[in-house]
C-alpha cells in the first residue's frame, strides 16, 4: 500500500428535479498519511464544495451501505476504502433512481 | 420557488434511525399504532448503534441479581439516576435481549468485565449492526410501519402542554409535511458533535448526533435534566483515519516521556482516567499514545460480526500492536436530557422519549454496556405507551392550529433564501465554531469563568451568525449544506442548556468536574433545565427515589 500526498477524484454531478445534465466535477484533495474516500468526501464537501451530495453518515461495519458508490466502476464501501493511488472517479451505485450526485434512492430500483 | 406542502395523519410519530426508534416503532405497531419511523439518515441503519461495539449488560448470572446491578448503576452515577428507571432497566434487560435472539440476532453470551469496578461481570456482546439486521427486517415486516428516510423533525406542534404534531423537511424531496399525530416518541440519540473531537464521528464521519431531539423538547416546553452531564472518554485521534473509532483494548496509555499515568483499576468510561488523559495533553507531556508495539497481535472481539472490523483495522496495519495510536479526549455520550418516568412520559402530554435522548436513567456516569439495555427497554416502553396514549387521543381534525406550522415553514424558508451574499457564512463554519468554544470552556475541567465566558461567546456568536446563515445549493434534494443549516440553531440552543447546567451545578460529580467547586455536595440533585423566552432556566430539584417498602 503506498501513501499518497494529493488525490483527483472526479465525482459524478447530478441533481433530480433540476433541469441539469449529468456531468463530472474534479477535485483534488490533500492526503495526511492513511484517510478513507468517505473521508475525501468530506473535506470536499467542507472545505471546496457544499453542493456536493453523498450521504454523509458512516457505520463503518459495511451495514448501512450509506456509504456505497462505484469507486472505479466497481460498488465499493468508502468508509472503509483507503486512498492508495492518484486517481479515482466515484459514481453513484447502478439499479437505483439518482437523488443527488452520489445518492440513490434505494427505495425506487430501475433497470 | 413554489413551497408545497403535504398533511399526513398519523397515531405515533418515532423521531431517530437507530436502535431505540427501531424498537419503539416495532412496539408501537404491536400495540396496533399507524407508525412513522422518520430519521435523517438511513432508517432502522443509523445513529450511533450499528457504529457500537456491542457490550449489552444484563444481571442474568446466578450469583447477580437485578438489585445489585440497580446499587452498581446508583453508585458509579453519583446517586443522580432515577431508581425508578434503573428498576426497571434491570427487570427487563434481559426480556429485551432474548426477544432480539428470538429474532435471529446471535449473542455471545460470555459476560465480560468492561467496567473493572462492577460488583460482577453481566456485559454479554451483541454488536450493534446486528442489533439492527434483526430489528431493521422486523419493522419491514410490520405492515404498520412507514420508514422515512430524509425527514428532518424541526418542530414539534404543542397546544395547551400536548403535543399534536410536527413540522418536517422532507430532504428528498424538498417539501414541508405537517404530521398530525397524537403521540410522538423522540428517539434521538446524543450530541457528541458540538465537540470537535467525537466517538461519535467514528472513522472521522458525523452521525448527525448534534442533540436536536434535546432542543425540540426544550421549544415544545419540555423539562430536562442534567445536561451538563456528557461523557468525555479516551478515544483514538491519530491516525486520523481512526479517529472517533472505540474499538481498541484498553492501554496501556503513555505520555510523551514514556511513563503510564493513568490509575491502575480504571476502565474505558472512567471520568478520572479522561481528566488524566487531558491533563497530560494540556500541561505539555503529550501526545499520549496507546502501544501495544512490543506485545503479540491478537483480536479483542469476541463476536464473529466484531471480528470482520478487527480484520480490516489489522489489514489497514492500524492497531496498537502495529503502530502506536494518540488518544485524546471525546465526546461520547450523553447523560442528561429530556427527563422520562417509567412509562417514557416527558413533562408534555403525548411526548414520549427513550434511548440516550432521555436525561434520568444514567446518571452522572454511563457504565460500558448500559446503552444497549436502556435503548431496548426504554425503546419498547416508549413504543407501548405511546400507542395506548394515541388510542385515547385521537388526532386532531381541524386545521385551526396549523398556524404554528406556517410560522416554522416561513422559518425555514427563510434559511433557504438566505443563499450566500457577501457576509454569508457556512453552516460548517458555525458548527466548528461552536465545537470550538465547547472544547475549550466545556470540556472535562469547567470552572465558573469559562463557562460564563462561553455563555457570552455562544450568544455573540448566535447573533452575530444566525442571521448571515448561507445555504449553498438552495432548495434541492438531499442538500447537505441545507440539512446542517437547519441543525446549526439547535446547536446554538443545545450548548446554552449545557453551558446553563454546568454553571447551575456547583460541585463535581461524576463526569462534571468543576475545578472551583471539586468536591461532591452532601445530596444528589438533578440540574431542571426549562427553555423561557429565549433562554435556558435552571433550577436543582431533588432525585426520584423509590419508595420504602
Amino acid at each position: 500500500m503506498k501513501d499518497v500526498d494529493n488525490v483527483t477524484i472526479t465525482i459524478y454531478r447530478y441533481t433530480a428535479g433540476l433541469e441539469n445534465k449529468p456531468g463530472y466535477e474534479t477535485y483534488k484533495v490533500p492526503v495526511k498519511g492513511k484517510m478513507t474516500i468517505l473521508q475525501a468526501l468530506q473535506y470536499i464537501y467542507e472545505e471546496i464544495d457544499p453542493t456536493l451530495g453523498f450521504r454523509q453518515y458512516c457505520c463503518g461495519v459495511q451495514y448501512c451501505n450509506s456509504c456505497r458508490m462505484l469507486v472505479d466502476g466497481h460498488p465499493v464501501h468508502t468508509c472503509i476504502k483507503v486512498i492508495e493511488k492518484e486517481e479515482y472517479t466515484l459514481e453513484p451505485l447502478k439499479g437505483y433512481e439518482i437523488i443527488k450526485d452520489l445518492i440513490v434512492d434505494w427505495d425506487k430500483k430501475i433497470g | 420557488m413554489v413551497y408545497n406542502y403535504e398533511s399526513l395523519t398519523t397515531d405515533v410519530l418515532v423521531i431517530g434511525g437507530g436502535g431505540a426508534g427501531a424498537r419503539a416503532a416495532l412496539e408501537a405497531s404491536r400495540w396496533g399504532a399507524k407508525v412513522i419511523l422518520a430519521g435523517k439518515g438511513p432508517v432502522g441503519k443509523s445513529g450511533l448503534t450499528p457504529t457500537a461495539n456491542g457490550g449489552y449488560q444484563t444481571p442474568f448470572m446466578a450469583e447477580d441479581s437485578p438489585e445489585l446491578y440497580c446499587a452498581d448503576q446508583l453508585r458509579l452515577g453519583c446517586g443522580l439516576n432515577d431508581e425508578r428507571l434503573l428498576k426497571v432497566l434491570s427487570e427487563e434487560s434481559l426480556s429485551c435481549l432474548k426477544e432480539l435472539e428470538g429474532m435471529g440476532a446471535g449473542i455471545s453470551w460470555q459476560p465480560s468485565h468492561f467496567e473493572p469496578t462492577l460488583s460482577h461481570p453481566r456485559s454479554v456482546m451483541i454488536p450493534g449492526k446486528v442489533m439492527m439486521q434483526v430489528l431493521r427486517k422486523s419493522i419491514r415486516s410490520e405492515r404498520g410501519i412507514t420508514l422515512a428516510e430524509g425527514w428532518l423533525v424541526t418542530r414539534l406542534l404543542v397546544n395547551e402542554g400536548k403535543v399534536w404534531g410536527a413540522s418536517v423537511f422532507d430532504l428528498k424531496r424538498g417539501q414541508f409535511i405537517l404530521v398530525k399525530c397524537p403521540a410522538i416518541i423522540l428517539a434521538t440519540g446524543g450530541l457528541g458533535e458540538l465537540y470537535s473531537n467525537s466517538a461519535n464521528s467514528p472513522l472521522g464521519i458525523p452521525t448527525g448526533s448534534v442533540g436536536e431531539g434535546c432542543w425540540l423538547a426544550a421549544q415544545a416546553g419540555c423539562e430536562l435534566v442534567d445536561m451538563e452531564m456528557i461523557q468525555l472518554a479516551v478515544v483514538p485521534v491519530r491516525p486520523e483515519i481512526i479517529s472517533g473509532l472505540r474499538h481498541l483494548p484498553w492501554g496501556p496509555f503513555f505520555n510523551s516521556m514514556g511513563q503510564e499515568f493513568i490509575t491502575p483499576g480504571e476502565g474505558p468510561y472512567s471520568p478520572l482516567a479522561a481528566r488524566q488523559v487531558a491533563a497530560e495533553i494540556t500541561e505539555g507531556r503529550g501526545p499520549v499514545y496507546i502501544d501495544l508495539t512490543d506485545k503479540t497481535y491478537r483480536s479483542f472481539a469476541r463476536h464473529p460480526a466484531a471480528k470482520v472490523r478487527d480484520k480490516t483495522l489489522y489489514r489497514l496495519a492500524l492497531t496498537p500492536f502495529q503502530g502506536r495510536i494518540e488518544v485524546a479526549v471525546s465526546s461520547l455520550f450523553s447523560m442528561g436530557g429530556v427527563r422520562i418516568n417509567e412509562q417514557c412520559e416527558t413533562s408534555v402530554a403525548g411526548l414520549f422519549a427513550a434511548g440516550e435522548v432521555s436525561g434520568n436513567v444514567h446518571g452522572a456516569r454511563r457504565t460500558a454496556g448500559n446503552a444497549f439495555p436502556e435503548i431496548m427497554v426504554f425503546g419498547r416502553r416508549a413504543g407501548k405507551y405511546a400507542a395506548l396514549f394515541a388510542q385515547e387521543n385521537t388526532p386532531e381534525k381541524d386545521n385551526r392550529k396549523a398556524s404554528e406550522f406556517g410560522v416554522e415553514t416561513e422559518r425555514i424558508k427563510r434559511l433557504i433564501a438566505s443563499e450566500s451574499e457577501g457576509d454569508a457564512v457556512s453552516p460548517v463554519y458555525i458548527k466548528h465554531a461552536i465545537q470550538n468554544v465547547m472544547d475549550q470552556y466545556v470540556h472535562v475541567v469547567r470552572d465558573e469563568g469559562g463557562l460564563s465566558r462561553a455563555e457570552n461567546i455562544l450568544r455573540t456568536m448566535e447573533e452575530d451568525f444566525l442571521p448571515r446563515l448561507g445555504v449553498t445549493g438552495g432548495l434541492v434534494a438531499m442538500n447537505l449544506s441545507l440539512m446542517e443549516a437547519i441543525a446549526v440553531p439547535g446547536m446554538f440552543k443545545v450548548a446554552r442548556m449545557i453551558v446553563a447546567s454546568a454553571r447551575a451545578r456547583r460541585e463535581s460529580r461524576g463526569a462534571h468536574y468543576r475545578e472551583d467547586y471539586p468536591q461532591e455536595g452532601p445530596v444528589a440533585q438533578h440540574t431542571r433545565l426549562l427553555w423561557k423566552d429565549e433562554c435556558p432556566i435552571v433550577d436543582m430539584v431533588p432525585v426520584e427515589r423509590l419508595k420504602a417498602v
